[in-house]
């Protein structure tokens, strides 16, 4: 009787854990992605023509949702590959990752080589004033520190810093040009969205003309066809915040996630990603096909360094402050 | 026989279901709310919210809201339903499809199709732009009273429909008999009696206009509210903070629930009983007063029913990128769900579907033993089950994923608490639903079985149930609309690759892809709709009766 138990619950363990192992066997790389779905099938026309033998699992979800499935997953990894997420973001889970130095580095920008950490750069964002033409009275901004005249008190609005990584960037940035004073002075002036999503949705809607977002996000208006919108690099400088993906620490299948791994930076799915969603390419040798779509050149762009990791120890500090400045 | 056995065991069961996946969670988030950041008891989270930031303001706004929307709904449904219960105008047959607009048209999509409509780039502000008049801005106040008013008079329709319905026609010809004037007969004799009922409806509207997390979202960005911020505490980009996230969601339901007491109390000394008397005749009115009346009536159908038409024809449409090419047709965006989403489609069928079963053999049992089986335990499953009904989704969907992320049983981030959270949130409604008729089966009936020989358990299922099928088929359809339409709690509480059709269009109208989701609107009004009509039509249900 108990050997027959014995058999049956050998039975039914080896029946659960069919589709569990199944899904790591060897050929299947398991991606997890905060990317749009046609980014996602990009990829993965790339990866049939290329490495026709790795199927890889799609799992897409919002990047923290995914980061804490990966934490949660730790001690039995589901997940060969991250794609994509900030790097202050990865920096708060980089015990999941493990490092990899890829051949396709010495083809990416310095800035995103991301060398002595567990991640390689994939994108970067950059921050600019979103214009809408149709709502603006008299002359569009040039500059951050345009911005903070009390003229445009009402008029400009950007993400909650608190909710928003690429509301803090912005935040950060005007921070170390101008310090607290210029904080405080942005903080009289801005209107804040709860949302990274509800500045450009407001400023393409005619809500407000002018907003504080990422480049792709504004360009997306700008290459659908809706004349009245413009971008706006500020000519005080403006700031980065790159974006990066990581193989995950004891995955199931390391080896041929190193493969896709190579295949997202390559020269070829770089122009395709960047052409499909105006992110910015983490590879330097992209420039014609941004000269195409009518993004400046990142050499023509000026950009103010920022440190991530001093930006993500300020963090505290800075919002404190902002609250404050905001009443 | 032991009394006890089945009925007290399965009461005993049913609370205990209720106390772990209610009673606990809701309790959880009324504790945090009390504790500091060092893990002793505090009062940090209050102190924060009376003194610091927005919330206060968002608190006043919140209350300002509902108590306008629950005006405003009451204005518009009873209008409309006493239009319909004393005049016969041309269109009464499509109203009765009205409870129908609201229940499948789920709130994000109504609320981003009029902005489609009276946004900043809408097409009626585009066409008032040409003739140089500037439409009011739609972000904001306007916008959240219109669309929430458009969404929610339902209810009061319905309430007062059957409330007017049931006036005996005598007591108004006592009062004409008597001197007095039409009007002032309606205010003083007909107003009077259906008071209860819309004030019960009227507080319906109250919570949902309060909790709505989905309209408040697309359309209050210059309006801070409770319920946005709730969400935003919760699902911060960079963590939240747990004091926060339970103090905000202590504070709102401690404002339903205050609500509902005075609502309560109030009723509790108006009470009439009617004796079923004779239905008034329905006028037919002439000249300008017909004009006027059906024209305003036929403008609040064909106000209700738009998002759905605007959906439809949206997710037919060019666009590049966010931008939308109206009157260039395309199946580009049906094509793409087909190729990359039919996940989300299957995770809507299964999670609803699951929540649906559950729900509706609860509701039946549940519903059962109230009625039919009453001990010392009944008491507080009444007020258990009455608990749901005080909580938004979001704050449900923060207690369950809060009250389950630790301890024994660990749900957080399993497919289970999407299942529990949509279940959850409907029980109240699907007992309501599947009792509705058992008050009318006599005792006797199942007397007789039991004194034949058969035991219990069997004389439930041969004899009760059948007769409580109508009811249980109600229940089961009416839950089956609202899961699948569920996105509060879901959105607080899925995890990647858990992604429900409502929050596929979320996060789509987030990125502002607005072709895209509504092809993927059009595709939930489907599922929505089928087993609605399957009802109607086949099973000659009346699902809107009570």
């Amino acid at each position: 009787m108990t050997y027959f138990r014995g058999i049956s619950l050998l039975a039914l363990s080896v029946a659960l854990s069919v589709p569990l192992s199944g899904a790591a066997q060897a050929g299947d790389v398991n991606l997890y992605t905060s990317n749009s779905e046609d980014a996602v099938a990009q990829v993965l026309d790339a990866l049939a023509e290329q490495a026709p033998d790795i199927k890889v699992n799609v799992i897409g979800g919002g990047s923290g949702s995914l980061l804490r499935r990966i934490d949660a997953e730790k001690s039995a990894p589901a997940a060969d590959l991250f794609w994509s997420s900030g790097f202050s973001t990865l920096a708060g889970f980089s015990e999941l990752f493990t490092d990899y130095a890829t051949p396709e580095a010495d083809s990416l920008l310095p800035a995103l080589q991301a060398k002595d950490v567990p991640w390689t750069g994939t994108n970067t964002h950059v921050m600019v004033l979103m214009v809408n033409a149709d709502v603006l009275d008299g002359k569009a901004p040039s500059t951050w520190e345009d911005l903070m005249d009390p003229a445009w008190e009402g008029k400009v609005t950007m993400a909650d810093p608190a909710n928003s990584s690429s509301a803090y960037a912005q935040l950060y940035g005007i921070y170390r040009l101008y310090g607290e004073e210029g904080v405080q002075r942005l903080a009289d002036v801005v209107e804040v969205q709860g949302s990274t999503s509800g500045v450009y949705k407001a400023v393409a809607q005619g809500e407000y003309p002018v907003g504080m977002t990422m480049e792709y996000a504004a360009q997306r208006y700008v290459a659908g066809g809706q004349d009245e919108i413009s971008l706006t690099y500020p000519t005080d400088g403006t700031f980065l915040s790159p974006e990066g993906m990581a193989l995950i620490k004891d995955g199931p299948n390391p080896d041929d996630a190193k493969r896709v791994y190579d295949i997202l930076l390559s020269h070829g799915l770089q122009q395709q990603l960047f052409e499909l969603t105006f992110r910015r390419p983490s590879r330097g040798d992209l420039d014609e096909s941004i000269a195409a779509s009518g993004l400046p050149l990142m050499k023509d762009i000026k950009v103010i360094d920022v440190d991530q990791t001093d930006a993500g120890d300020a963090r505290e500090h800075l919002l404190e402050l902002w609250a404050a400045a905001r009443g | 026989m032991n009394r006890f056995l089945p009925w007290g065991l399965l009461t005993a069961l049913a609370l205990g279901f209720l106390l772990i996946f209610v009673g606990y969670p809701v309790l959880g988030v009324l504790a945090r709310s009390f504790i500091g950041e060092g893990g002793g008891f505090s009062l940090d989270g209050f102190v924060t919210f009376l003194t610091k930031g927005r919330y206060l303001e968002a608190l006043m706004n919140t209350v300002i809201l509902g108590i306008v929307v629950t005006c405003t709904c009451t204005v518009v449904g009873v209008f409309l339903a006493f239009v319909v219960a004393r005049y016969e105008i041309p269109f009464s047959n499509i109203i009765m499809l009205l409870p129908l607009s609201v229940l499948i048209i789920p709130e994000l999509i109504s609320a981003q199709s009029w902005v489609m409509v009276f946004g900043n780039n809408g097409i009626v502000t585009n066409l008032f732009d040409l003739i140089g008049v500037r439409f009011p801005r739609f972000y904001g106040w306007f916008g959240l009273i219109y669309v929430m008013t458009l969404t929610f008079y339902v209810h009061v329709f319905l309430a007062a429909l059957a409330a007017l319905r049931g006036v005996d026609h005598s007591l108004e010809e006592a009062g004409q008999s008597l001197g007095t004037a039409p009007l002032p007969t309606y205010l003083r004799v007909v107003f009077p009696t259906i008071l209860p009922a819309v004030l019960s409806s009227g507080l319906i509207v109250f919570t949902l206009a309060v909790g709505n997390f989905a309209i408040s979202i697309a359309l209050a960005q210059r309006v801070t509210l409770l319920s946005v911020m709730t969400y935003r505490s919760f699902i911060s980009e960079l963590g939240g903070n747990p004091t926060m996230q339970s103090t905000l969601a202590t504070v709102s339901i401690l404002l339903v629930a205050s609500v509902l007491f005075f609502q309560r109390r109030y009723l509790a000394r108006r009470n009439y009983q009617m004796v079923a008397g004779r239905t008034p005749p329905r006028a037919r009115l002439r000249g300008w007063k017909s004009v006027v009346v059906s024209g305003l009536a036929g403008i609040i159908i064909l106000l209700s029913l738009l998002p759905a038409l605007v959906v439809l024809v949206g997710s037919f449409t060019v666009s590049r990128g966010p931008v939308l090419y109206w009157g260039q047709f395309t199946l580009e965006h049906y094509q793409r769900i087909w190729n990359f989403n039919l996940s989300v489609i299957g995770n809507s069928l299964k999670f609803a579907s699951l929540a649906t079963v559950l729900g509706v053999i609860f509701a039946t049992l549940v519903s059962y033993l109230l009625i039919k089986k009453r001990n010392v335990m009944s008491p507080a499953v009444d007020y258990l089950l009455l608990l749901p009904l005080t909580i938004s989704g979001t704050v449900l969907g923060i207690a369950l994923a809060q009250g389950f992320n630790s301890g024994p049983v660990v749900l957080t981030g399993t497919a289970i608490l999407m299942v529990l959270a949509m279940m959850v949130r409907r029980l109240p409604f699907g007992v309501r639903n599947a009792s509705s008729n058992l008050h009318n089966i006599s005792n006797s009936l199942e007397e007789a079985s039991v004194s034949l020989g058969v035991p219990p358990m069997r004389t439930l299922r041969n004899v009760v149930l059948p007769l409580m099928a109508p009811g249980i088929a109600a229940a089961a359809i009416l839950t089956w609309v609202t899961t699948v339409a569920e996105l509060s709690a879901s959105v607080v509480i899925y995890q990647a690759g858990q992604e429900t059709l409502p929050i596929q269009i979320f996060r789509l109208i987030s990125s502002d892809l607005m072709a895209r989701a509504s092809a993927f609107g059009v595709i939930n009004m489907i599922i929505i709709l089928v087993p609605v009509f399957i009802g109607i039509k086949v099973m000659k249900l009346r699902l809107f009766s009570s």
